[in-house]
């Protein structure tokens, strides 16, 4: 089986520079919980693309921006 | 006469049942207790948990009871009879009413369930399709050890598997969440 490609992204340093922003902010604005954010920050989770894009709209920036395919 | 006793016991079991469902739903509005850094609990996990605890208390009363009078003590006794179905409708409604209905203040925009939470919510039956068939093998050896020379199974043990798989299936929704958030 072919080995998954690791997902990173930027979203601690983006809520950091959205106003020191909480998960649990980003967690309401997203419509998702804070331990889902959690997981994210850790790339534990891939998200949807529904979700990334939500994520993407909060910080106001491109989803590519937010998070990164590494291969 | 016994028609009364077993719509008292279903009552009874439905106030019961009724009751620890609400209050495992309480567990969905209580705060995360962990620190930024480490994992939070989502509101359905925490539920999980408390459905789970709500629930085997009851099952563990029924199989208390089950072992105390035996196979043919269930078939003879309607006490015995009534007290098992009682605390195995209350299990079942303790283990599955909290999700049942977190999921329908979901979809009416009361309580967050996110794409994660639907996930595992999704992959909990998994773990009652295990329990369930465990819970056939386990019977399916158990009686034909038991009742092998006698050449039939009594009535009472038929209902007694029926009953435990039952609430072994129900207990098996809010163990399959708590498993999904261990495994996500």
């Amino acid at each position: 089986m072919a080995e998954r490609p690791a997902l990173t992204n930027t979203i601690r340093r983006l809520r950091f520079n959205h106003g020191e922003m909480t998960q649990q902010q980003l967690a309401d604005a997203a419509g998702c919980t804070r331990q889902t954010i959690v997981l994210l920050e850790q790339s534990r989770y891939v998200p949807s693309l529904v979700l990334a894009m939500r994520i993407a709209k909060v910080f106001g920036v491109a989803v590519e921006s937010v998070f990164m395919l590494e291969e | 006469m016994e028609i009364i006793y077993s719509a008292v016991a279903v009552l009874l079991a439905a106030i019961l049942g009724v009751l620890s469902v609400l209050l495992a739903l309480r567990a969905l509005g209580l705060p995360s207790s962990t620190t930024d850094e480490r994992l939070p609990s989502a509101p359905l996990q925490r539920l999980g948990v408390s459905a789970l605890a709500s629930s085997l208390v009851p099952a563990v009363a029924a199989v208390w009871v089950i072992l105390y009078a035996g196979i043919e003590g269930y078939g003879t006794r309607d006490a015995v009879r009534l007290l098992v179905q009682l605390l195995g409708a209350f299990s079942v409604i303790a283990a599955a009413g909290p999700v049942v209905v977190a999921r329908r203040r979901a979809a009416r925009g009361a309580l967050r369930l996110d794409e994660r939470d639907e996930q595992i919510l999704a992959g909990a039956p998994v773990t009652q399709s295990w329990v369930v068939l465990t819970m056939i093998v386990l019977w399916s050896i158990a009686l034909t050890e038991l009742y092998w020379d006698a050449g039939a199974v009594p009535v009472g043990a038929v209902a007694l598997l029926l009953w435990t798989t039952v609430m072994a299936w129900a207990i098996a929704l809010p163990l399959g969440i708590i498993f999904g958030y261990r495994r996500a």
